[in-house]
């Protein structure tokens, strides 16, 4: 037996190895630079949900009093599914909030869905998509002042089918 | 010489080779047939455009929607038109433009759907859709 020219043959398996990792790496990496990245539709949504939301809570007809005691009315009201605001966006409320900044820290919002609005506050995330994208901003209502954060973590799905 | 013989031992020896240039190869075969046509990229804009669409809209609201990318695709890829556009009344909307894989988004609006119905030829390809009053959450809060 040659063990000189075998190990020879075993290191050729390396390069092998290496030149499949180059090629497969090249093929995929071109498909993506002439794709582009996945539209990002993180920042629509939350301005949507953001309007919409503020222009339930801003009506008249928009009960404050009924959301402790009934944990659907909002849901019901504003016509929103509390399954997909709990796992792909995050909503707060909070009442009195002379600055909306300090509704990101309170504990004793009057509406909340999702948690982690921390995130909302970091420098990095701002031209990171894979941080959620959040809009904030208040309203006032009855003489009072409300501050509402919307923030979505919403990506596609891609399934078997 | 025995040809025959160093001929069943070249392929023995670089049997592992020919394996893994096959899983490449299948691999890449399957990647890139998911790329043509932009398939996943379309399946991903189709998805998010419908959903933006619906949580913009009112119930009652006729949506009517121009899918003409879509069938294209769908048609070289051998899709079935019925099978493109899925909306399983779970806020969930799914677009599928190659064999194999779908791409779903979630409407937050809480909403119901007519069957969607796809127009060819009417000018252009057409979708339709009608919104209407999802009444089984509703009675959950009563």
């Amino acid at each position: 037996m040659n063990k000189r020219a075998d190990s020879g043959d075993n290191t050729m398996f390396f390069v092998f190895f290496f030149l499949i990792i180059i090629v497969s790496a090249g093929i995929v990496g071109g498909a993506f630079v002439f794709y582009g990245k996945e539209f990002d539709f993180k920042n629509i949504e939350s301005q949507m949900l953001f309007q919409d939301t503020k222009n339930c809570l801003s009506s008249s007809e928009f009960d404050f009093n009924r959301v402790k005691d009934d944990p659907y009315y909002f849901y019901e009201k504003c016509q929103l599914n509390e399954t997909v605001l709990g796992n792909y966006l995050g909503l707060k409320v909070c009442v009195d909030t002379k600055n909306f900044e300090n509704c990101f820290e309170s504990s004793d919002a009057i509406i909340r869905v999702g948690s982690n609005f921390q995130a909302c506050l970091f420098e990095g995330s701002k031209g990171n998509n894979n941080f959620p994208k959040c809009i904030n901003g208040t309203f006032v209502r009855d003489g009072k002042a409300y501050a509402l954060i919307v923030s979505s973590h919403h990506s596609a799905r891609r399934v078997l089918a | 010489m025995n040809k025959i013989g160093e001929s069943s031992s070249l392929i023995d020896d670089n049997l592992i080779y020919i394996v893994l240039i096959f899983i490449f190869l299948s691999i890449m075969i399957v990647f890139l047939n998911q790329q043509k046509d932009g398939a996943r990229m379309w399946q991903d804009f189709y998805a998010k455009e419908i959903v933006k669409i619906i949580d913009s809209s009112s119930v009652g609201d006729e949506v009517t929607l121009d899918i003409n990318k879509a069938i294209s695709i769908a048609k070289n890829k051998g899709v079935v038109y019925k099978e493109i556009f899925t909306f399983d009344n779970k806020n969930s909307v799914c677009v599928k433009l190659s064999a194999g894989q779908a791409t779903c988004y979630e409407y937050y609006k809480n909403f119901k759907f007519s069957e969607p119905e796809i127009r060819l030829g009417v000018p252009g390809n057409i979708l339709k859709f009608k919104i209407l009053k999802n009444e089984e959450n509703e009675q959950k809060s009563r």
